[in-house]
């Protein structure tokens, strides 16, 4: 299980939100490869293979980390500057998905590196739309810097 | 009057006071003028005098020479006699004394000048000896320096005179035989040079002492008068240079301490000034309390203001951490409530009745205005917090880009006629009054849905000095017993059916246009339409 490689790396701690998500996923054929953790510290020992992920390998790392601003114990922010100020997953697409449209969030995102801010519309049908546009885009239209995946053309 | 006004005066100016101690001294100084003067004068009047009876002198001295030196040996050698009783008995002849005297008798008579007169104590003619005081003082006088004369100024019946005493030396051995030989002689022992007596000239000096009193008179009026000019000139010089500038600047003053009048010290009675410093010192004073008060209430107020500043950063800390905390929890339960109704619908769909279908469709759609509703109040309350960057703004560009933005919106196919009027450019956050105007816009078409022709007229007119503006429309209107509530966050004056609209839409003006220091007012009628006015700068109330 923790060595499996994964595509998304979904970090929310709400669960209906969880739901929903994979949902939309699922809607966009990239549902399979789609690891979530439940709080900002998770989300550190999945990324850094530390704690309950100790033996995950480093260098698999998701091809893409979508981020909830509001989280538990260590807050998306924070996760965001560790990712970004570390440079074996520096390289890693973070997007910050979030209900905030506070301009302070927005702002202090972009300055720690975050690769986009997508807002969650309250309409279930946008979201959808939104998800997809994010797979196709980060998973298939985006080339990483470095292939550190070693698989590519996961999602159909 | 005035003068009299001017004594009576309790306070006196600068200029008086300065008067006041100028006063003295000059009246010093005249007296003393006038002492000199008069000293002058009086040394004048006793020099011509002297000289007048010295000149009186030497020539009742050469005539009686004459007399004794050439008629008197004449005389005798005829046989005649000198006597004192010449007028008695007509063989004698009169004495060189008594010749003199009749003489200068015939001379006052016809001159009305001077008389003057032989007196001696060895007198041979009785009536010419040592008659009065002046006469025995001088003589004395003349014994001990025959080369002197005697002044004296005697008063007699009623006039002045000048008396002067010389000294009458035995001049001629005729003189001195004769009065040895003399059977009325009280001496016979005369040697030549010897004081024989004293001539005295009486002069009337009354004409020269109205003269220099007139010169007197004339001098002391004058430097009074000079004095009195050179005061008039101080106290006008002082009361415009000083005095007044003193008054005004104390006026001034005044003017500043009344502007906070403390009820406890105007209680008490006020003393009047004693003068223009005076009066300055003691506005300064007045002054200088209402300051140290003010400053005072100044400190107390800033402390006030301090903590009021502290609570507010707090409460806007506290705000900030509630809106936060809005944006993101109250939306969170909202995507659950649309995600799983649209799931619903969606992937159950076989087998749903219609009306479960719609009542979903209703959930989504609540929770869709939920949203709005959220949104509405995050940016209401970050109107309140956002920075203000004020500006030289073009209303009227604003206007016209909100009219773009706005075109085809909200027009229904009805004909809508826009006008915009003059809009004077103001001070402002564009893009705050960019909303105002989107806002206040947005409502004028909203509420002119139901006319067939939508009149919005957005201008501005001058109401004392002030601009205000305003967008006027003739749609539904409302009843201006709800004017109260009009500019309240979520109160809505129509219901929801008939206008959409989360009720945020004038709260949001007004908050802009608070923010902005100016008033925001509406007029309306039902069914006639409705004007919203608004102000950038607060009226003054000063």
């Amino acid at each position: 299980m923790t060595d499996q490689i994964i595509d998304v790396l979904l970090v929310e701690d709400n669960p209906d939100d969880v739901t929903l998500a994979m949902f939309a996923f699922k809607k966009n054929n990239f549902g399979n490869r789609v690891q979530v953790v439940r709080d900002g510290a998770e989300a550190l020992e999945y990324i850094f293979a530390t704690g309950a992920y100790a033996g995950r390998k480093i260098d698999q790392a998701p091809r893409l980390i979508l981020l909830d601003l509001k989280l538990p114990k260590v807050d998306g922010l924070e996760v965001l500057r560790q990712v970004k100020a570390d440079s074996r997953t520096k390289n890693t697409p973070v997007v910050m998905m979030t209900s905030s449209r506070e301009e302070n969030d927005l702002v202090a995102s972009y300055s720690l590196g975050v690769n986009s801010y997508i807002v969650k519309p309250v309409d279930f049908q946008q979201f959808v739309e939104c998800a997809r546009t994010l797979g196709l885009y980060w998973l298939l239209l985006n080339e990483p810097p470095v292939s550190t995946t070693g698989k590519r053309k996961t999602a159909a | 009057m005035k003068v009299l006004s001017l004594f009576r005066r309790k306070h006196w100016g600068v200029g008086a006071k300065l008067l006041a101690f100028t006063i003295p001294p000059i009246v010093v100084v005249i007296f003393l003028i006038t002492w000199a003067v008069y000293d002058r004068t009086a040394a004048g009047l006793e020099q011509k005098m002297t000289a007048r009876a010295k000149a009186i002198h030497t020539q009742i001295m050469a005539d009686r020479e004459y007399y004794a030196s050439v008629v008197v040996p004449r005389i005798l050698e005829l046989g005649g006699t000198l006597a004192s009783q010449y007028h008695d008995v007509k063989e004698f002849l009169p004495l060189p004394a008594t010749f003199v005297r009749e003489a200068s008798e015939i001379a006052a008579k016809q001159h009305g000048g001077y008389t003057a007169q032989l007196i001696s104590p060895w007198a041979i003619n009785k009536s010419q000896g040592l008659k009065d005081q002046f006469h025995r003082e001088a003589f004395s006088a003349l014994a001990m320096n025959p080369d002197k004369h005697v002044l004296w100024i005697d008063t007699m019946e009623g006039r002045a005179f000048m008396r002067v005493m010389m000294s009458d030396m035995a001049s001629a051995q005729s003189c001195v035989d004769c009065h040895n030989a003399h059977p009325e002689s009280p001496k016979h022992d005369f040697k030549l040079h010897d004081l024989m007596g004293g001539l005295e000239v009486i002069m009337p000096i009354d004409q020269y002492l109205q003269e220099s009193r007139k010169d007197l008179l004339l001098t002391v009026g004058g430097g009074f008068g000079i004095f009195l000019l050179l005061a008039g000139i101080i106290a006008t010089g002082t009361r415009r240079i000083v005095a007044r500038p003193l008054s005004q600047l104390a006026s001034r003053m005044r003017g500043i301490a009344d502007t906070e009048v403390d009820p406890l010290s105007s209680s008490a009675v006020p003393r009047p000034p004693r003068d223009e410093v005076n009066a300055l010192a003691e506005t300064y004073d007045q002054m200088q309390a209402v300051i140290v008060r003010q400053r005072q209430a100044l400190q107390a107020a800033n402390a006030r203001l301090a903590e009021q500043v502290t609570d507010l950063k707090v409460a806007n800390h506290e705000l900030e951490a509630f809106s936060y905390s809005v944006s993101h929890d109250l939306r969170a339960p909202l995507r659950s409530m649309d995600g799983f109704s649209k799931i619903l619908t969606e992937e159950y769909a076989d087998g749903m009745p219609e009306e479960a279908r719609h009542f979903l469709q209703r959930v989504r759609e609540n929770a869709q205005k939920m949203d709005n509703l959220v949104n509405a109040l995050l940016e209401l309350s970050r109107l309140g917090r956002q920075a203000m960057a004020v500006q030289k703004v073009e209303p009227r560009q604003l206007v016209e880009e909100v009219l773009g933005e706005l075109h085809g919106e909200e027009k229904n196919g009805r004909l809508v006629e826009i006008t915009v009027g003059t809009l004077p450019s103001c001070m402002a956050d564009g893009v705050l009054l960019k909303q105002v105007y989107m806002n206040l816009i947005s409502n004028a078409l909203k509420f002119t849905r139901t006319q067939e022709v939508a009149k919005i007229t957005v201008g501005c007119r001058s109401e004392n000095g002030l601009d205000t503006y305003f967008v006027q429309d003739n749609g539904v209107g409302f009843d201006m017993q709800y004017v109260g509530k009009l500019f309240g966050a979520f109160q809505r004056l129509h219901r929801a059916e008939e206008f959409a609209g989360t009720g945020v839409g004038l709260a949001t003006v007004k908050r802009i246009i608070l923010r902005h220091g100016g008033d925001v007012s509406a007029e309306s009628e039902v069914g006639r339409g409705t004007t919203i006015y608004f102000t950038l700068t607060r009226r003054r109330t000063a």
